[in-house]
């Protein structure tokens, strides 16, 4: 019978043998089936949004390296990047854990989905979530803060599918018939219970009408929110569900037992933990106090082992299996996944050393560095599981291993074509960037020089993406030709396995022998690592998914909860004032647009980057930024200073066409900016909104309109002035214009009583030194 | 069974070991093995926390480690020192970027540079688009090359005329000065003429006067980033009559 205990073979009996029984069984015997239609439809979501997502990334490669593809103002590459990060981390990826996580879930619990409603619901929801995401981000509805862009009501949509998720998943465990959980289902937990409160937490909004909001949080406490949110998304989203993937999947297709049970536990709880505290490495050098970038830099050295926990129990579960891996596309894709796996949390560490980050920050080694990840691991842990479950789903043979071959091998070549290129292409920039001539000026001031000379690279990348593409293509074919191979009807094979009973097994003690040959403690930490002690956890899942949540939560806290209330500490500057309503109004079109995408608006403590762009950021001066624009890459140059340092006459040209102010410019033009009306009448509820948040907007709580008008008329005026065209007046521009020439020069204004600003070198640590302190 | 429960194994086994036992347990057919952790796994481990421990004692816990503001701040120091070494025994005046605006190749290669920084905001052949015309014989900021000299290495910041002087080489500021010297009188249609006018005598004045240049000090040419002027900028950098105009340095 299934379930039972099976007889192990030889080796003399260990305390591991002996206190981890089989389950006690009750009398009664029960039937059930697998619930296999819906894993169906998320394997078929899953190639297809993969198809989708991917796509999405040729074009935004394409769009790079000509412009002109920036085809009018819904399909910028502003606004497709969150369209295509988003779908191949919730449609493609999603999709791909949800069809793992049904899959194994009823398999390894012994039982039926808890609801074949909930179950669709599910399915439907997620989909439909997909959609609303393809429709909002072309038009510009965003919350512009990476992997987080969908507006509210979306937002509340995941939640509410999220939700239906976890009870649908809770449900089946409570009904399960296998008594401990296995591993997979740990990391399925922790998925499910994680993304939940960094969903929730990430995206806490006031509402400004049905889809624009500003986040509760600003400047500082935002960007640490949202890197908390967006490294755990890397982490919650594309390791640990996929982990639980690959310890599923994995072991079934190579048939061999997993290599440490040991290690999984441990590097289970230790990834956890640990991974939590790491997102601040994506904020070094930035306005973060400097304490929790530290924070931020060691959990990410000390996630090292752990990650590479996951990996070393994944190649060596293969001991013994190597033979096969060169007929078996199935394990390849693994094989080569699990290695990228590797690979990219030995990167991820290094990129978080604050050195190494002061060179690839803002660079496309970031982007080399996620698609390893992304189309290695997570892309292919996902092939390999499709490959495994067409012919099991399908109930026919694989249509053609060998296009599955075909797929392995162009899509490995796409992914080294693009990372390879893009790594290059990264170091070559960020070395750019920092290199001075010998006369000490930077050697290359003009940064559309740094951004020429990668073009080639680009073009490369399109080649590898094109590669990568075409595999899936493969793919998404030979599924569906399984799929027409299908029986008329599939069988629904009944299974059999004993009810739970109540848990009547006692918990195994510690038990010191009288004479122990050993010191007590020794035998204690014996018991500790023999990990008898989890296997009781494993029977309890209440209790696991309660320590698991207080892993997480606990490791959060101790970050949080300081840089909020140092809130109080991020050193005032008495000369920033809230955006006036028009600048807030273009503050909105550069979200819309999603100019943060390619701009940071972030200028580090390092000369070069003074010497580039004026003065380095400080806290204080982002108080009213809801959301923080602080952005992760340049490809085109930092905005923080931009305020003052041309004409109005130079912005309008550059928008209405990049080219005609820098010949060389890969920007998309923006000429809709000159032609489309600002909608003035929306101005004073976003005013009030900010309002609400804490902004002291003062008199324009109530005249937000006319103070737009007025400064959009001056505005107008100036660059009619400058020989500028006629008649802007209540277009875009003009608030976009607005928001720029305001960016980052308040701290020029001269403070009232205090001592006038220093200049850049004299008391740079007047804000960094009181954090540093209060943080410890 | 029963009387191994009594007397459980509890001896430590040897670490680092492959067993290859299986657990008795079995899921969906996986079973996993007993294996112990890999022992260079366990060391690279305590490693990292080790690591990180004192990484963060170091610089944030009564360690002598450096801030970042506070590396910044040094870094500073060490381009400034650089630099006044550098720019040492340079001087601009008058005569010498006359000298290179009579020197018509140089001229001809100095048409790229212009085109390439200056053409966005002076169009092509310097009749003005976001700047003034600089091909009439008005200015708004003096007509002398000095004066000129002091717009383009300074900026007008308020009207969006960039510091060049952090930008271009010294050699490339002077060629550029005189190449935007050299378009004096080419009156191509454009903008409106802005700013006074400036008759050929005295800009020969200001030639004849030598370096005196009419308004303010010529800047050191490696003024110091980060704005904060040097305050030991040595006063060699003043430019001094001189007659060694460099631009035979031209590259």
């Amino acid at each position: 019978m299934r379930g039972q205990v099976t007889q192990r073979r030889a080796a003399p009996p260990r305390l591991a043998h002996i206190l981890i029984k089989g389950p006690p069984m009750s009398e009664r015997v029960e039937r059930f089936t697998y619930d296999d239609g819906i894993v169906r439809n998320f394997a078929f979501a899953t190639a297809i949004w993969g198809l989708v997502a991917t796509l999405a990334g040729v074009t935004l490669a394409l769009q790079l390296v000509l412009p002109q593809l920036n085809l009018n103002e819904w399909l910028t590459f502003g606004r497709l990047r969150p369209l295509h990060t988003n779908a191949a981390i919730f449609a493609f990826a999603g999709n791909a854990i949800f069809a793992a996580v049904y899959y194994s879930s009823q398999r390894l619990l012994k039982a039926r989905m808890f609801s074949d409603t909930l179950s669709k619901i599910h399915f439907w929801g997620w989909q439909a979530i997909i959609v609303a995401a393809a429709i909002t981000l072309p038009l510009g509805l965003s919350q512009s803060k990476e992997y987080a862009e969908l507006e509210w009501p979306i937002d509340v949509a995941v939640v509410v599918v999220w939700v239906v998720f976890a009870i649908n998943f809770f449900g089946t465990i409570a009904k399960r018939r296998e008594r401990h959980l296995y591993v997979a289902i740990w990391f399925y937990i922790a998925t499910i219970v994680t993304i939940a409160i960094l969903y929730i937490f990430n995206n806490l909004v006031i509402p400004a009408g049905l889809f624009k909001s500003y986040p509760v949080y600003a400047g500082v406490q935002d960007a640490f929110m949202q890197w908390w949110y967006g490294h755990n998304a890397v982490a919650f989203f594309l390791t640990t569900p996929f982990l639980g993937l690959m310890y599923y999947f994995l072991p079934k297709a190579a048939e061999r037992p997993v290599f440490s049970y040991k290690l999984s536990i441990l590097h289970f709880w230790s990834l956890v933990f640990i991974y939590i505290w790491a997102g601040p490495h994506h904020l070094h050098y930035t306005a973060l106090p400097e304490w929790a970038s530290s924070l931020g830099m060691v959990f990410s050295v000390m996630l090292w082992m752990p990650s590479w926990g996951g990996m070393i129990n994944g190649l060596l579960t293969l001991r013994g299996a190597w033979n096969r891996v060169a007929s078996d596309p199935v394990l390849k894709f693994f094989v080569v996944g699990i290695t990228f796996y590797g690979m990219a949390t030995f990167e991820g560490p290094l990129l978080s050393v604050k050195t190494v980050n002061a060179l690839s920050h803002y660079t496309d080694w970031t982007i080399a560095h996620v698609h390893a990840g992304a189309l290695g691991w997570n892309g292919f842990m996902a092939f390999g599981m499709l490959y495994w479950l067409a012919p099991r789903l399908f109930q026919t043979k694989l249509w053609s291993k060998r296009l599955a071959e075909y797929h392995f091998w162009i899509g490995t070549l796409g992914i080294l074509f693009y990372i390879i290129a893009i790594y290059a292409a990264g170091v070559t920039q960020g070395l750019m960037w920092r290199a001075f001539d010998e006369t000490g000026r930077l050697a290359y001031p003009d940064f559309v020089e740094t951004v020429v000379r990668l073009l080639p690279m680009y073009w490369v990348r399109v080649v590898g993406g094109l590669m990568y593409v075409a595999g899936i293509v493969m793919c998404l074919v030979n599924i569906v030709m399984t799929w027409k191979n299908r029986p008329a009807k599939y069988e629904e094979p009944v299974h059999e396995a004993p009810a739970l009973g109540a848990d009547t097994d006692p918990a195994p003690q510690l038990q010191i022998p009288e004479h122990a040959p050993l010191l007590e403690a020794h035998h204690r930490v014996a018991y500790f690592t023999r990990a008898a002690w989890h296997r009781v956890w494993e029977r309890r899942p209440a209790k696991f998914t309660i320590l698991v949540t207080v892993a997480v939560a606990i490791a959060s806290l101790f970050e949080i909860i300081p840089t909020f209330l140092i809130r109080s500490n991020v050193p005032t500057i008495a000369s920033v004032k809230p955006y006036t309503p028009l600048e807030l109004y273009g503050r909105d079109i550069y979200i819309e647009e999603g100019c943060y995408n390619c701009h940071s608006q972030m200028v580090r403590p390092m000369r070069a980057e003074t010497e580039r762009y004026g003065e380095y950021s400080k806290a204080g001066e982002f108080v009213y930024d809801h959301p923080f624009q602080w952005g992760s890459r340049r490809i085109g140059p930092d905005l923080h200073r931009i305020g003052g340092k041309y004409p109005h006459l130079w912005h309008v040209r550059h928008m209405d066409d990049p080219r005609s102010t820098t010949p060389q410019s890969i920007m998309p033009a923006y000429p809709h900016m000159l032609t489309k009306d600002i909608q003035f009448d929306v101005i004073q509820q976003r005013v009030d909104a900010m309002a609400m948040l804490g902004v002291p907007y003062g008199d324009a709580v109530n005249q937000a309109e006319q103070m737009a008008r007025k400064q959009a008329r001056r505005i107008a005026e100036d660059i009619e002035d400058q020989g500028g065209p006629p008649g802007l007046e209540g277009k875009e521009i003009t608030a976009m214009v607005a928001y720029l020439q305001r960016l980052g020069t308040d701290i020029k204004q001269a403070p009232p009583p205090e001592a006038e600003e220093a200049p850049s070198a004299a008391t740079p640590e007047s804000d960094t030194t009181v954090i540093r302190v209060q943080g410890f | 069974m029963s009387r191994d429960k009594q007397k459980p194994d509890t001896s430590p086994e040897p670490r680092g070991e492959v067993t290859d036992d299986l657990l008795e347990h079995e899921y969906d057919g996986i079973r996993e093995y007993d294996n112990p952790l890999p022992r260079w796994w366990v060391w690279m481990f305590w490693g990292s926390f080790w690591f990180s421990v004192l990484y963060f004692f170091h610089y944030h816990v009564g360690g002598q480690g450096t801030s970042v503001a506070q590396a910044y701040v040094e870094e500073l120091q060490i381009a400034r020192e650089e630099q006044a070494k550098a720019s040492l025994g340079e001087a601009v005046t008058e005569q010498a970027l006359a000298k290179m605006m009579a020197d018509t190749a140089l001229m001809a290669d100095t048409e790229s540079l212009y085109a390439q920084r200056c053409a966005q905001c002076h169009a092509d052949k310097g009749q003005g688009l976001i700047g003034p015309n600089l091909t009439d014989d008005h200015y708004v900021h003096g007509g002398t090359l000095m004066e000129i000299y002091q717009v383009v290495a300074h900026g007008v910041l308020a009207k969006g005329m960039p510091e060049w002087e952090r930008q271009l080489t010294p050699i490339e500021l002077r060629k550029i000065v005189a190449y935007v010297g050299s378009m004096r009188g080419t009156n191509v249609a454009g903008k409106a003429p802005e700013g006074n006018q400036v008759g050929l005598a005295a800009l020969l004045e200001a030639a004849k006067d030598g370096a005196a240049p009419p308004s303010g000090a010529a800047a050191p040419s490696g003024a110091a980033p980060g704005g904060a002027p040097s305050a030991e900028a040595p006063t060699g950098e003043v430019p001094a009559p001189s007659g060694a105009p460099s631009g035979e340095a031209a590259p």
